[in-house]
């Protein structure tokens, strides 16, 4: 780069006043301060250059973005001799006539039979421009073969297809080259490897872009239901206008015309119906033959089966527990009752006791004669006062030993002979 | 189609009278794009009719019957406060402007289905959003790709608000600003001026960036060093604009039809028939730069009457003469305070559409020596600010520029330093505004039958030019005149050879750190014989 030489000069004759040495005369006037506009290529590496360093030049930055326009360039350069084409031209392909364009391998013509549908349309130019610069008529004219363009016109046909977007579909829709073979559903061999190429290679029919992958066998599980699921919704622009029948002579009536027209439509429907039903077939294949499917169905199947189990486990917990509630409650209903039965006896006795008092009570009244004055027979109504008096005592006193204190105290007040007066303070107490 | 790592990037040029779009195609190639109405730029107006809001062309067709609904100029609302003279100024054609919390908003009025009348207030960001959004969509239509970002040019003399508030705009537009750059560097980009910067003498330029809009003139003087682009100046004049040449044109037609008719329609009471009349010669304006003669045709101007006119080049131009004037004055102030002469512009690059004006353009020629390049011709004028972002943007999609490099202040030399030859002759070596640090290599030969190079190191300072015929005297002898004289000797050296004849050559490098000290280092390459001189700051 000629960047360190922006012009040349003349020097003149030194003067007379000039010094015999080198000689500094005064410093540069002080900078001024500008805005830098970021803009154009050179900007960044003058930005970073400064960033890094105070003490770099204004050419470096030049020279920064030299190397690398030079080695962009280089890059251009190798790619386009790169010339990985020199595929043969077979004598019959060179030798066709241009009006069977139809039958003609457009991608053998330009050179590009192994990229086919994968080649870009600046391989296709590429392709294009090296036969033309081989096949051109002026240079067979040159050579002595005057009249001999057969194969450029085919060449031409090709680039004519394979440029416009609509024709090259067509035309890659019945590559002849490309095999819509699917394999079959009990070939033996890595599942992979036989299904993924067939996959790829249909992939270039899809409408939806980029097109999932097969993956292998560790792919992640919802990866590859995805995948199945793209390829059940597949979108297809795969059509079979190519294969149309024309209309030979082009002189055929209109009605001619349109019985050819209908019938090249009702094909082409049949051909896209037998090509859906084509690619339903190998997805269903696979997901029929598919290792990672029989994977996934097993896992589902422990995945159910542990979940089973678990269920189970926890209703033989539950009922477990259920039962030793039970059993505990009713250990506890049982001590109750014991309880109850007990107390009820004991209530029992102690009411046994109290009545077993009060007769003696009854008793000591009658053994007394109803505390009458000694000796003397207890007339009627003394009878029925005291009567009435060990009533009153009764139905007062229900503690037994109140009761037996009382009659203890009345069987002591009797042998002091005042009982009657015992039993009114008693009565009087309650 | 900015390829790498399929981000999509565009250039927008956002002006205040119209905005225009451009992509980067196959061929890495800016290229502009027309909107829906397939106009390469869309007018920056936004009308409301009923309840329907009309962008663009369409806006700006129904401006004639519905100018108080109509929004326009908001481009230069943006970040600045209300102010009654600012609101006189913005709202004296189309919607009024009012107040609201200090800031300038448009009031319209919108008419529902029922008749239901509803004063809407926008501020300029909310029209800016609503055109941006427009302006987006049509390019992501064109495209049919999401865009992921754009490159703006704004004017030089906007304030940090206003480019704050472009950005807040763009944010709000859903529009990510991958950079705001000057509109002259877009069109110094654009005209390729530091693209070749190994080309010998076109390293270093010194471009005038005439930028002729619908609403105002900018002269920006660009420095181009080493591929680095300065803005070393600007004026803004409004004086000479788009509209201030059609406004001329409507003086001369309303004049005529004046004589026809005998209305007046400049009399303040016909806004409408002007209005009618500025449509109609902004269209007689564009066909003046293509053709020498125009019609202006408007049915019922004023009255019911209907207005014929024509009117050729010649005319326009002498009409026009008196209108370039503030243009011409910028021009001469921009050189002059960057200090320069007009003989070191390498060259004047002309944009905006109103710079197709051919007088316009000779008119600025004519202030500057032959030796000054003029040119127009990277394709339409009015669309060179945008293809400039775009190329900008592409610049970023490569990843030869990070996103949103801002500008920066960097220091430059103020003096050229070069080598004396004479009392009279100095060669700049380094020219003046060059960014620090700054170096550059000459070759130098010796004078004939000498042995002993004599490297006088001085700045220097512009010549005044010469008149005409001395400058023919200059190039029969096919002799440049020389551009500056030495001001100031910086350091003598003297490279002793002991041999030389006509092919000898020394080598001179010039090197100037951000230390501001200069190196200056001499080598004869075939002896090795070298010497240095170190001029040290003050």
């Amino acid at each position: 780069m000629t960047a360190d030489v922006p012009f040349e000069i003349t020097l003149t004759a030194a003067p007379a006043t000039a010094p015999a040495d080198t000689k500094v005369h005064s410093a540069i006037t002080t900078p001024e301060e500008r805005f830098l506009s970021a803009v154009g290529v050179y900007v960044q590496h003058y930005r970073s250059h400064l960033s890094k360093s105070a003490d770099g030049s204004l050419d470096d930055h030049l020279k920064a973005h030299a190397e690398h326009a030079a080695a962009a360039a280089a890059n251009t350069a190798s790619a386009d001799l790169d010339d990985e084409d020199d595929e043969e031209e077979t004598e019959e392909m060179l030798e066709m006539d241009p009006k069977d364009w139809k039958e003609q391998d457009h991608y053998a013509v330009l050179g590009l039979s192994k990229l086919r549908y994968r080649a870009t349309l600046d391989d296709i130019i590429k392709g294009h421009r090296r036969k033309v610069l081989r096949h051109h008529p002026d240079k067979k004219a040159a050579q002595g073969n005057a009249n001999d363009d057969g194969f450029f016109k085919c060449i031409q046909k090709a680039f004519e297809i394979l440029t416009d977007p609509i024709k090259r579909r067509q035309f890659d829709s019945v590559d002849p080259e490309v095999s819509t073979e699917i394999p079959n559903a009990k070939a033996k061999g890595d599942f992979f490897e036989i299904y993924g190429p067939v996959f790829e290679r249909e992939g270039q029919f899809s409408n939806k872009q980029p097109v999932p992958q097969l993956g292998a066998m560790d792919t992640e599980r919802a990866e590859v239901e995805s995948f199945y699921e793209f390829w059940y919704a597949f979108d297809s622009w795969r059509s079979f206008e190519y294969l149309d029948k024309e209309d030979v002579d082009g002189g055929g009536n209109r009605d001619d015309k349109r019985w050819i027209e209908g019938k090249n439509r009702k094909e082409r429907a049949q051909h896209k119906k037998e090509d859906n039903h084509r690619i339903r077939t190998l997805v269903d294949q696979a997901l029929k033959c598919d290792p990672r499917m029989a994977k996934f169905k097993e896992e589902d199947k422990t995945k159910r089966n542990a979940k089973k189990n678990a269920r189970m486990e926890e209703e033989r917990k539950a009922a477990e527990t259920k039962k030793a509630a039970e059993e505990a409650a009713k250990k506890a209903a049982e001590a109750e009752a014991a309880n109850a039965e007990e107390l009820k006896k004991q209530r029992q006795a102690a009411h046994k006791q109290l009545k077993k008092e009060q007769r003696a009570l009854k008793v000591l009244f009658k053994n007394s004669a109803y505390f009458v004055a000694a000796g003397a027979t207890p007339s009627a109504a003394e009878i029925g006062a005291a009567s009435e008096k060990l009533d009153k005592i009764i139905a007062g006193i229900h503690d037994l030993d109140a009761l037996v204190a009382a009659r203890t105290g009345i069987e002591a007040a009797h042998a002091a002979g005042n009982g009657m007066a015992k039993v009114d303070e008693i009565i009087a107490a309650l | 189609m900015a390829a790498a790592d399929n981000k999509t990037y565009i250039g927008l040029s956002f002006g205040t009278s119209n905005s225009v779009i451009a992509i980067i195609n196959k061929e890495n190639r800016a290229e502009v794009i027309a909107n829906e109405d397939g106009e390469h730029k869309t007018p920056s107006y936004i009308a409301f009719s009923g309840e329907e809001e009309y962008h663009g062309s369409q806006a700006k067709h129904q401006f004639v019957r519905n100018a108080q609904n109509t929004i326009l100029g908001f481009r230069d609302l943006l970040g600045k406060a209300y102010s009654n003279e600012l609101a006189a100024a913005a709202g004296a054609e189309g919607a009024k402007v009012v107040d609201q919390d200090g800031t300038p908003v448009f009031e319209v009025t919108t008419v529902s289905e029922e008749g239901e009348e509803t004063t809407l207030r926008l501020s300029a960001h909310d029209a800016t959003v609503r055109y941006l959004v427009r302006l987006h969509t049509t390019a992501e239509e064109y495209l049919g790709r999401k865009i992921d970002g754009a490159v703006l040019a704004v004017p030089v003399w906007f304030t940090a608000e206003q480019k704050t508030s472009v950005r807040a705009a763009c944010a709000a537009a859903d529009l990510p600003v991958l950079q705001l750059i000057a509109e002259p560097a877009a069109a110094a980009l654009m005209y390729d001026l530091g693209a070749d910067a190994s080309h010998d003498d076109a390293k270093d330029a010194l471009a005038l960036v005439v930028d002729v809009g619908g609403a105002g003139a900018d002269v920006s003087l660009v420095g181009v060093r080493g591929g680095l682009f300065t803005v070393i100046g600007t004026q803004h004049t409004a004086e000479v604009s788009g509209d201030s040449l059609d406004g001329v044109l409507v003086k001369h037609f309303a004049g005529e039809f004046k004589k026809q008719t005998g209305i007046d329609v400049l009399d303040g009471k016909h806004a409408r028939s002007v209005r009618k009349l500025t449509e109609a010669a902004e269209i007689t304006k564009r066909t003046l730069s293509a053709a020498t003669t125009a019609p202006c045709a408007v049915e019922s101007l004023a009255d019911g009457m209907d207005f014929n006119g024509t009117i050729n080049r010649t005319r326009f131009d002498i009409l026009a003469g008196r209108a370039y004037n503030p243009l011409l004055d910028a021009v001469r102030d921009v050189i002059a305070n960057g200090g320069y002469t007009p003989a070191q512009v390498s060259q004047v690059v002309f944009c905006g559409g109103a710079a197709r004006i051919r007088k316009l353009q000779s008119k600025v020629a004519l202030l500057f020596p032959e030796s000054t390049e003029i040119r127009d011709e990277v394709g339409e004028l009015d669309e060179v600010i945008a293809a400039g972002c775009a190329e900008q943007a592409a610049l970023i999609a490569q990843g030869a520029i990070e996103v949103d490099a801002q500008d920066a202040a960097v220091p430059v030399l103020a003096k050229p330093i070069g080598l004396q030859l004479s009392a009279e002759e100095l060669v700049a070596v380094l020219q003046k505004d060059t960014p620090l640090p700054a170096s550059r290599t000459v070759k130098v030969a010796l004078p004939a039958g000498e042995k002993r190079a004599y490297l006088a190191v001085a700045e220097g300072e512009p010549v005044a030019p010469k008149d005409e015929e001395d400058e023919e005297d200059e190039e029969a002898e096919e002799k440049k005149q020389p551009l500056y004289r030495p001001s100031k000797l910086l350091a003598e050296m003297v490279l002793e050879l002991d041999a030389a004849d006509a092919d000898t050559r020394v080598e001179v490098k010039f090197f100037v750190g951000t230390d501001r000290k200069l190196t200056i280092v001499a080598t004869e390459p075939k002896s090795g014989k070298s010497i240095q001189a170190e001029v040290p700051q003050n």
